[in-house]
């Protein structure tokens, strides 16, 4: 055993400073390789997951705002279609009220002028007949100045 | 054996030098400084300096070097999860397995940069390395071999309590279940020896054949077995650090 021991130069002290030196590489790696490295790549899992997360909830609120828009123009289109269907009949209506009032009107217009047409016309009928009598009476007079 | 043949032809102040020991540059306190200890901080220090500076603040946009980091952290604690069925089992031996086979690795690796086993004193006509290969060092192997026992065995207490463990070892139901508890116990203690000898023994065996290859044909030959050598130094750190969580998974499971 000693040969053993004296032929590899095997020496207690030796060992134990390399345990030491094993230790002391193991703090010393764990402080700034394994910690931090395990550290990130935990980190880097999360943040991959929550990505992923995000992207599908992201997708689902973009089908959902999508539906949500179709409904909406489909409503307006139907909405547009109601209003334009009710001014259409409105302005219909008011179209109607006005000929129909412009119809009174014109024909109390024409009913007024043929009024005042038949007084003009009794009027100079009148008048003419005044003036043909005096024509008349100054004529008689003309003939029987003549003849006397 | 090897050992005496390199000093004989050390005293030769020719041939190749190869020795079983490490390399001892000097004495702390009476403790040895071996060649294979200073390579061991040296490894340390560019680890820490550069995981403080490339990793410490990571983004969650990664840079380059933070992918790699990542993929390296990031698998390796997912292999545990898989094999461990478990995420608190593999968080709380994550550390352990992980060290082990960045630590291991970059020994191997950082043994086999030029200037490693060149860069040494030399006195009395003697040349010793100040940086030599860590795991040619028996010490530094049976290290890790510890750890990983110990981290193993820990692991079995924890999660099925000291007496149920021991029972998986020392149990009377009946004698074949007895020889069989023993033979576990064996094979269990020689774990240590397998740890800490096979990786010594392929990291030794690669520094040997390049060192007499580099003798021989010092051009061109070395490079294809350097980089054999740059496979089995990733291959060794895999290896140690799988079979410690291999066994940690043997450990808590339960005896039936």
């Amino acid at each position: 055993m000693d040969e053993i021991i004296n032929a590899f130069g095997i020496d207690a002290r030796l060992i134990i400073i390399q345990v030491v030196n094993f230790g002391i590489l193991m703090v010393a790696l764990g402080y700034f390789l394994y910690k931090p490295i395990l550290r990130i790549l935990k980190e880097r899992e999360e943040k991959i997951t929550q990505g992923l997360q995000d992207a599908e909830a992201a997708a689902q609120a973009k089908a959902e705002a999508g539906e949500e828009k179709q409904t909406i123009l489909t409503n307006a289109h139907m909405e547009a279609g109601e209003v334009a269907k009710r001014a259409k009949t409105a302005a219909d209506a008011t179209a109607a009220e006005i000929v129909a009032a412009a119809q009174t009107k014109a024909g109390a217009v024409l009913s007024d002028a043929e009024l005042k047409r038949e007084q003009i016309k009794a009027a100079a009928l009148k008048e003419s007949e005044k003036e043909i009598a005096t024509l008349a009476v100054l004529a008689a007079e003309k003939v029987l100045r003549e003849k006397a | 054996m090897f050992s005496l043949i390199a000093t004989a032809y050390a005293a030769e102040e020719v041939g190749i030098h190869v020795a079983l020991k490490p390399y001892i540059v000097g004495h702390v306190f009476g403790i040895p400084l071996t060649a294979t200890l200073i390579t061991t901080w040296i490894t340390m220090f560019l680890l820490i300096v550069g995981t403080f500076f490339l990793s410490r603040k990571p983004t969650l946009i990664p840079t380059k070097i933070q992918s790699i980091a990542e993929m390296v952290v990031g698998g390796v604690y997912d292999y545990m999860s898989d094999v461990l069925e478990s995420r608190t089992l593999a968080r709380k031996y994550f550390p352990i397995v992980i060290t082990i086979f960045i630590f291991v690795l970059a020994l191997n690796w950082i043994g086999l940069l030029p200037g490693v086993t060149a860069i040494g004193l030399n006195h009395d006509g003697h040349f010793t390395p100040l940086l030599y290969p860590a795991a040619t060092d028996l010490n530094i192997t049976i290290a890790f071999a510890l750890i990983a026992f110990v981290t193993i065995e820990v692991a079995g207490v924890v999660a099925i309590g000291a007496f149920k463990y021991a029972g998986k070892f020392i149990n009377f139901h009946s004698p074949l279940a007895f020889i069989i508890g023993i033979i576990e116990l064996i094979s269990e203690l020689a774990r240590l020896i397998s740890f800490s000898f096979r990786l010594f023994g392929n990291i030794f065996a690669g520094k040997t054949l390049l060192v007499v290859i580099m003798f021989f044909v010092p051009y061109i030959a070395p490079v294809p077995l350097y980089g054999f050598e740059l496979f089995v130094g990733f291959i060794q750190a895999f290896v140690f650090a799988v079979l410690t969580l291999f066994f940690i998974k043997v450990a808590v499971a339960e005896p039936h």
